[in-house]
């Protein structure tokens, strides 16, 4: 089965795109191992799950940092928790379709972009340009309340707007320091350069010229 | 005086090559009318598909087999169809089937040998593409696009070696697939600022007409170097006759979609066959019953439908309604629950997607409800490729190898077009 759309790309070009299931399993397999070498996994646990027909890939995302929480569809008061889940589902005609993200509705992630029937509000899908790997940031740093990622303009859950602000303005948010969610980047550096070697080796200034009276 | 429609001492001595040969017209229009008209006299057996109805204004440029006034408001293909059958030669046939192409799967069109487009939008052309792209080569038929432009005529015949239906649309015309077209572009056109429908005549149809009927006769009677190619006729600023050779798009989506490797074939036909009996016949062939059934999907005017809802949102109200259909059959009105439905509701504006209840797959553990619907009514066309997924244990499409896919067909679909009259 092939999949097709038509979508705008980064700089506003309509293009028509199909894929193949092929081309689904290579871009799932791709960004799934991206996805894996990406966070710290003390702090973010990526685990795959079963998966439905339909579906190419099921991760649970889990960050154990502190969160906030709601148990109904109209509950607004948000309570603390020590870790927070969500289900991403990548659906068959990945990367064209778009993924899908949900919170337990009884455990949902207090935010104004998850909707109070629990579905995480991801940003408009652009094929080629969002993918798992957006998607999944986006995903956990909500849940740390990192306001760099929060939109304000387009809410699903408006009740919890001045909750929010009040967090950030406060300096409770983003809850813990979100450069702690990424693995350390293991670059190897160059080896230390020798002292002795010509190129660390300070030249004597020649003298000037004697001067001219 | 000769009884016989037919004297074959007067007529082409070629003529016994297109007995038993069957066309399918999609479109009963200005071009398809006339196409009926010719194909009929030919000799070939012929089923027409449109879903819409004749009205007065339509006599100016449909084929004099269209009887005015008393045809007006009645469906094109049906009428059409029952209008040709005089002019049958023995042993042809002719249905008329008055229904979207929405409603066809490929194994629909495997039995022609050639299938005509000659409607008028694209997004049409592009989901029959898909369609006939899906049909393994073996028995995929030949298609030909015939339209008209201003005073122009044109067909295209294709064997969808070179290139395919999409290669010869602009991307660009396919943003609003639904506008008016030809075949050679769309029929509307902006001239300092003011749209203007593109008018074309009764001779430019009939000529279309003639074109694509040429293109078939041609090759059916083996004229070298017919396949591939677009005949175009224009009367204005000068008459004139021209051939071309179009060539394959970059890139093009349409190309890239390939037949199923296998398919398994079931018996009976997705109009008759419930969602039980297919699971029986499905478990018997894979000796496995933990499988599920892909909901039908199909690509129209670039929105992908892929699901089947067993409830939605009123539009109006936004209480629970129960819909039971595939995303790609909800009209409006399926959206209203009963109170609204009394009102008049027309402003309301309203989309089922993101709302209700869904599903991507039927398996084994749906509603005995499910179970005793058709494979229709579940949303799977006439001649639909239907996927089964078997998972073997696998988590998802990284556990290479283990899941299996193995696609199904309904081994009376490509017969059940030729005498169905309503889809």
């Amino acid at each position: 089965m092939n999949y097709s759309a038509t979508f705008n790309d980064e700089q506003g070009i309509r293009r028509t795109m199909s894929v193949s299931q092929e081309d689904t399993f290579e871009a799932v397999r791709n960004d799934y191992n991206e996805l894996m070498k990406k966070y710290n996994t003390d702090v973010v646990s990526i685990n795959r799950c079963q998966t439905k027909a339909g579906e190419a890939l099921r991760l649970e995302v889990t960050v154990k940092a502190p969160s906030h929480y709601l148990t109904t569809p109209s509950d607004t008061e948000p309570k603390s928790c020590s870790a927070m889940s969500a289900t991403v589902i990548v659906k068959m005609g990945y990367p064209l379709v778009g993924i899908e993200a949900y919170y337990d509705p009884k455990h949902y992630l207090a935010s104004p972009n998850v909707f109070t029937s629990g579905r995480a509000c991801i940003d408009t899908w652009v094929p080629f340009k969002s993918s798992l790997l957006t998607v999944v940031d986006k995903l956990v740093r909500d849940m740390i309340h990192d306001s760099e990622v929060t939109r304000y303009d387009s809410m699903a859950n408006s009740a919890m707007e001045s909750w929010h602000k009040t967090g950030v303005r406060n300096g409770q948010f983003p809850t813990i320091d979100p450069r702690k969610l990424y693995m350390r980047e293991k670059v190897a550096m160059p080896p230390r350069a020798n002292s002795r070697s010509a190129a660390t080796v300070m030249r004597r200034v020649p003298a000037l010229p004697p001067r001219r009276h | 005086m000769e009884d016989r429609l037919y004297n074959p001492l007067k007529l082409s001595e070629y003529r016994n090559m297109f007995i038993g040969k069957r066309v399918c017209t999609i479109g009963a229009g200005a071009v398809g009318t006339y196409l009926m008209e010719y194909f009929a006299k030919m000799g070939m057996s012929l089923d027409v598909i449109d879903f819409d109805s004749f009205t007065l204004e339509n006599a100016a440029k449909h084929s004099g087999i269209i009887r005015t006034p008393e045809d007006a408001g009645r469906n094109k293909a049906e009428c059409a169809s029952m209008r040709v059958k005089p002019l049958l030669d023995e042993g042809c046939e002719s249905n008329g089937i008055n229904s979207n192409i929405t409603n066809f799967g490929p194994e629909a069109f495997a039995d022609y040998e050639y299938v005509i487009l000659a409607v008028d939008n694209y997004a049409a052309k592009v989901l029959l593409d898909e369609l006939i792209r899906q049909i393994p080569e073996e028995r995929r038929p030949k298609v030909i696009m015939a339209g008209t432009y201003d005073e122009m005529a044109s067909s295209v015949i294709l064997d969808h070696k070179k290139f395919c239906i999409r290669c010869l649309l602009d991307e660009e015309w396919l943003l609003n697939g639904l506008e008016r077209t030809s075949c050679v572009g769309p029929k509307i056109r902006r001239i300092n600022g003011n749209t203007e429908i593109v008018r074309t005549s009764n001779l430019a149809s009939s000529m279309a007409a003639h074109l694509c009927a040429e293109q078939i006769r041609a090759d059916v009677i083996g004229v070298p170097d017919v396949m591939n190619k677009r005949i175009t006729y224009t009367a204005y600023p000068s008459l004139e006759l021209s051939t071309s050779l179009p060539m394959r798009k970059n890139n093009c989506p349409g190309c890239r979609i390939m037949p199923p490797q296998q398919i398994t074939w079931l018996s009976g036909s997705v109009i008759d066959v419930t969602l039980g009996e297919a699971f029986k016949q499905i478990e018997d062939k894979l000796g496995d019953s933990d499988f599920n059934m892909t909901v039908h999907q199909f690509n129209f005017n670039c929105i992908s439908n892929r699901e089947f809802y067993f409830s939605g949102v009123c539009r109006c109200c936004g209480s629970k309604v129960r819909i039971m259909k595939h995303e790609g059959r909800i009209t409006e009105d399926d959206l209203l629950c009963g109170a609204c439905a009394s009102k008049d509701v027309k402003d309301q504006q309203g989309s089922i997607r993101g709302e209700g209840e869904k599903t991507l797959v039927f398996n084994k553990d749906n509603s005995k409800e499910l179970m005793d619907m058709t494979l229709f009514d579940l949303g799977y066309p006439l001649g639909a490729h239907i996927e089964v997924l078997q998972t073997n244990g696998a988590m998802d499409c990284l556990d290479e190898g283990k899941q299996v896919i193995t696609v199904f067909a309904f081994d009376e679909d490509h017969t059940k077009i030729h005498t169905i009259s309503k889809l």
